[in-house]
């Protein structure tokens, strides 16, 4: 009985030791910073308390982004986010929920919240579900910057968007009408009716063109709905393509232009019929090098990243965002202040040349 | 020494399990001290524990009988979508204040029976497997969420509901006292009544039950129904934590709870496993998860670590069954001998 005993024991210790051993080299894999933040974090606490909040040493604070999941986009807002770590010494680190789901992202933030850091910024999967969360964040005295979520921007410290709508769908118009030379018929589309941005970019798109370039004429009053998908946008560049025989230009307002250029790819009229759409370079970029997409718009997670984190460091130290400010990122060297919505001034442009500078 | 002994003989599964949760947390006191177990951290877990134990208990549920409830996550989304729709006013019938609440709390638990009778009754009737069963129901209750819905989340409910979600009773929170209570009955029930020990036997093996005048159509029933109750109650707490409700809110749990569950001890052929198992799994699987986030671990390495862990707790348990046949094997002949 003794020796099953001592077996047991045994083979505890050995599981024991097995975890260990686990532990240990994962916490080398993920992040070999761990151990340093972590003299940093308790040093950065230590400071604050007894400064009590006056210091404005980047080093000092303690910044987290909460991306929506792992892929392209967001690896670029990583990349950017390191960048400002090196410029400014900020302790700033970036944690990725394990799927685009909004209940991982709150229960990271739940764990921050104990953890007791300077600020948050985050990427709401589904900002109304988060922002429960997000006040009780605040009501421990952290910062919470948000980024692509105006709905919610009352309940948080700042919401840091790339740039004003108008103007970004008054980009479209200007790049589709210079495409087109100013004249000819023209189409434009959108992800659906509901989704708000598109909405605001195809509005100010159309009012733009019809001020500014009278030759230019819309086909139809209301945009069209390719749905979010390649295919939608397929189908529906087909149907326009039969009604309005002389179509000179489609614009795009999700990022779906390249089932537009698709369709006229096979009606022999790539590059005739100029197609201008919100674009990734990742899916984009084969349509802008054969010259059936004339130019893609979009902005540059890294830069966004950067500037939301600078935003809320600039926030926690008590320096404040106003109208103005520089966040040190392209595109939001001077910010806009509306409300608690901070506009930059980044829209990104691609073409045929500059697509392959960018990754995400 | 003896007592120790004794205690470890009679339940190796559970000791074990212990003794890992122990290790788990010993090991994280170890790396992380203060920070891990400061009351706020403790508090944070104990907040984020229940929704996701509710839900894991009813995986656990439908695991006992040797099935599998795809459709717990969709149906907790899809009563806290009832639930929202009648906490904002919509479904109220002109209550106000604690009427509607309870209002909203009775159509949550009817709606989360139906949907898991349902569950059940297919399963019963049609012996269709509950892998494909609840499939098709998990679709199909989703599908009633996305038509109500159309995607988008329901919020502005009664402030009333929302203060449930968020108080606190002696330190910890009041949704992890309720998840405590009811793993506390759901584990005595299973302990102590006629019903648990009929749904280990229909679990162990359904033949056998019924050649025991168990009915297992009944008990079918039941046990899903139960489980569509747990997930119920698991949507009513993420409607109160994050006031609002969405279809698609935590789909990255499903696979978790089975985890938590093979994790906890609980076959997935039925028959086998305690709640009290469960519930370690799950405290331990918050902790490491915390831990994690301090760690600022990238995803890949989070689904390497759990892996690993499902990997060597199935081993494990190879290894343990094997070990105890021998034992049960010796004992028995020892019985023999002596007899002779």
């Amino acid at each position: 009985m003794k020796k099953k005993l001592v077996s047991v024991i045994l083979s505890v210790t050995m599981i024991a030791t097995l975890l260990v051993g686990c532990g240990t080299k994962t916490a080398d894999a993920g992040d070999t910073t761990t151990t340093t933040e972590k003299a940093e974090t308790t040093e950065a606490a230590d400071t604050a308390e007894s400064t009590e909040n006056v210091s404005a040493d980047p080093a000092d604070y303690k910044v987290v982004m909460i991306v929506k999941q792992s892929d392209s986009w967001f690896d670029d807002m990583a990349t950017g986010i390191d960048q400002l770590k090196k410029d400014t010494g900020l302790n700033v680190s970036v944690q990725v929920p394990e799927t685009g789901d909004a209940a991982s992202q709150i229960s990271i933030m739940e764990d921050l919240i104990a953890q007791d850091v300077d600020a948050i910024c985050v990427v709401p999967n589904d900002p109304n579900a988060l922002v429960p969360t997000i006040q009780k964040a605040r009501d421990a005295g952290i910062v919470v910057v948000t980024h692509e979520a105006p709905g919610t921007a009352d309940s948080v410290d700042l919401d840091i968007e790339a740039f004003v709508n108008e103007s970004f769908g008054q980009l479209f118009a200007e790049n589709l009408a210079k495409a087109m030379d100013g004249k000819g018929k023209y189409a434009g589309f959108v992800g659906g009716l509901t989704m708000e941005t598109h909405m605001a970019w195809y509005e100010a798109a159309v009012k733009y063109l019809e001020e500014n370039y009278p030759d230019m004429e819309n086909v139809a009053t209301e945009p069209y709905e390719d749905g979010n998908s390649v295919e939608g946008a397929h189908d529906k560049a087909l149907e326009v393509l039969k009604a309005y025989p002389d179509i000179a230009g489609f614009f795009d307002c999700s990022a779906q232009g390249g089932g537009i250029c698709e369709a006229l790819q096979e009606n022999d009229l790539a590059g005739t019929v100029k197609v201008v759409s919100l674009a990734l370079p990742s899916m984009s970029s084969t349509y802008l090098k054969d010259g059936s997409m004339s130019h893609g718009l979009c902005w540059r997670p890294a830069d966004a990243g950067y500037a939301a984190c600078y935003a809320a460091y600039l926030i926690a130290s008590g320096q404040g965002v106003e109208t103005g400010t520089d966040l040190k990122a392209t595109g939001y060297d001077s910010v806009e202040l509306e409300g608690n919505i901070g506009y930059g001034n980044a829209p990104l442009e691609f073409t045929a040349d500059n697509i392959d500078d960018y990754n995400f | 020494m003896n007592k120790i002994k004794k205690m470890v003989g009679k339940d190796l599964d559970l000791s074990i399990l212990v003794g890992l949760a122990l290790l788990v947390l010993v090991t994280v006191a170890g790396a992380f001290g203060g920070s891990m177990y400061s009351g706020r951290n403790i508090q944070s877990m104990a907040f984020q524990i229940p929704e996701f134990g509710f839900l894991a208990l009813a995986m656990m549920l439908s695991n006992m009988v040797g099935g599998i409830d795809l459709s717990i996550i969709a149906n907790a989304n899809t009563v806290a979508i009832f639930t929202a729709y009648v906490l904002n006013g919509t479904w109220a019938f002109g209550t106000e204040g604690i009427a509607r609440v309870i209002l909203a709390l009775i159509v949550a638990a009817v709606t989360s029976l139906i949907f898991g009778a349902f569950n059940g009754l297919i399963i019963a009737k049609t012996s269709a497997p509950s892998l494909i069963a609840t499939l098709g129901t998990m679709t199909l209750i989703q599908g009633i969420g996305m038509a109500l819905t159309g995607g988008s989340s329901i919020g502005d409910i009664d402030p009333l509901f929302a203060e449930f979600g968020k108080s606190v009773v002696l330190g910890l929170p009041l949704i992890f006292w309720l998840f405590l209570l009811v793993s506390l009955i759901l584990g005595l029930i299973l302990s102590l009544t006629g019903f648990g020990r009929k749904l280990y036997l229909y679990g162990g093996n359904p033949v056998a039950a019924r050649f025991s005048a168990v009915n297992n159509e009944k008990m079918s029933i039941l046990v899903f129904m139960a489980t569509g109750f747990l997930a119920g109650m698991a949507g009513l707490i993420i409607l109160s934590r994050v006031n609002s409700a969405k279809v698609g809110y935590g789909d990255s749990y499903l696979l978790q709870t089975m985890i938590v569950c093979v994790i906890g001890g609980i076959s997935p052929n039925g028959g086998k496993g305690k709640v009290q198992g469960v519930v370690i799994a799950i405290i331990m699987m918050q902790v490491m998860s915390s831990a994690f986030t301090i760690m600022s671990l990238s995803p890949y390495t989070k689904k390497l670590i759990w892996g690993i862990m499902l990997v060597l707790v199935l081993g494990l348990n190879h290894v343990i069954a094997a070990y105890s046949q021998k034992r049960t094997l010796k004992q028995s002949m020892k019985n023999l001998q002596s007899a002779q």
